[in-house]
């Protein structure tokens, strides 16, 4: 915050607001906290705002977050074990672009599915579901790693 | 363990010199020097669930403890923060370090975490139709059992700033959470909710004054 930002109201000036819930997160460096409390000083409304927003940061700190229960590792641990196509595939269905051979897929899962034998409905198909579930699963949580911009 | 991986809880201390030692056979040129979180992740890609387990410790906490804001019940949260861990476990090998490790973790904890809101909400309506008002109740209760927080802290007090927090809409939510608890950087917070960095300034200045109203008896 340079001096002509400390002249005008951090209140007044939508993109110098963000400053003042700096200052009670204690975000800012020296300069610019110095700068703003120098205007804080002179300015009532400002002063309000960091006194309200203060009292706000103490009672937001008293909501304290209890330990992680201790099953936790052993429950995930538990969670991988059941997930057989992952710990056997190593997850390399992710790893592969399957742009190219989508048409491929797509006339293989046509032809498999012309071909079957009507559905019976007592042999549950389940599991396949939730293996496709989980392939959809993975390659959306990389999709959304690579939108995440540098 | 049958599939070679075990944790173990933060009551060790990180064998931070092994770390680093072992990062230096890293491919370098995958990951960046800076963000251990991404060199792990890519040994993870490797087969090596030693990194995994480093990874688990680093972010466990953070993870339930964000996730417990975000949803208001312990068991809830934890089971979220499980799926979280489940699911970078399964993206190992197409992991490619493009982005921040714990933009992506957040990320991925805070989609859940609307998806379990919405739900959430959707369920409480229905329930509300039932007539089941016990039901409703029951978030805000939480798990039932006595927690230090409880214990150590006004309870009329904390149960205001839980349900301030509540009524919160979930990106403001999740924005006030990730600033004030997480202590993460503007940019992050953007990135993991996918705004741009003044569009994440203004959710959270208005974030912070619907909560200086439901909380203003506490001003002054």
């Amino acid at each position: 915050m340079n001096g002509d930002q400390t002249r005008r109201c951090p209140l007044l000036v939508e993109e110098n607001a963000g400053l003042l819930l700096d200052y009670c997160a204690r975000r800012l460096d020296a300069d610019t906290r110095r700068a703003l409390e120098r205007h804080m000083a002179v300015c009532p409304e400002c002063a309000r705002f960091r006194d309200s927003q203060m009292a706000l940061w103490r009672a937001l700190d008293e909501w304290d977050s209890s330990p992680v229960s201790r099953r936790f590792d052993d429950e995930l641990s538990r969670r991988i074990a059941r997930d057989p196509l992952w710990m056997r595939a190593g997850a390399w269905i992710a790893d592969v672009s399957w742009a190219p051979a989508v048409p491929a897929l797509a006339a293989a899962a046509l032809w498999i599915f012309l071909l079957q034998p009507a559905p019976n409905p007592e042999s549950a198909a389940a599991p396949d579901s939730m293996e496709a579930e989980q392939v959809e699963l993975v390659l959306e949580d990389l999709d959304m790693l690579r939108q995440i911009p540098l | 363990m049958a599939n070679g991986i075990s944790f173990r809880l933060a009551a060790q201390p990180l064998a931070a010199g092994g770390v680093e030692d072992g990062m230096a056979a890293a491919p370098a040129s995958l990951a960046s020097p800076c963000d251990l979180d991404a060199q792990l992740m890519v040994r993870v890609g490797m087969g090596d669930s030693a990194s995994f387990n480093l990874l688990l410790e680093r972010h466990r906490t953070p993870v339930v403890h964000f996730l417990y804001r975000m949803v208001q019940n312990r068991a809830i949260a934890e089971d979220l923060a499980q799926e979280v861990f489940l699911r970078v476990y399964r993206s190992r090998a197409g992991y490619q370090p493009s982005a921040k490790f714990t933009t992506w973790l957040f990320r991925i904890a805070t989609n859940l975490a609307f998806n379990w809101v919405r739900d959430e909400k959707n369920r409480r309506q229905q329930r509300s139709i039932e007539g089941d008002e016990a039901g409703m109740r029951a978030r805000q209760i939480g798990d039932g059992r006595p927690s230090v927080e409880r214990v150590l802290v006004d309870e009329v007090k904390l149960q205001e700033v839980r349900d301030a927090i509540a009524q919160l809409p979930e990106k403001q939510r999740a924005a006030v959470l990730m600033h004030k608890y997480e202590e993460m950087e503007y940019s992050q917070i953007a990135k993991v909710l996918g705004l741009s960095e003044s569009a994440v300034k203004s959710l959270l200045f208005r974030a912070y004054e619907n909560l200086r109203a439901r909380l203003a008896h506490y001003a002054g």
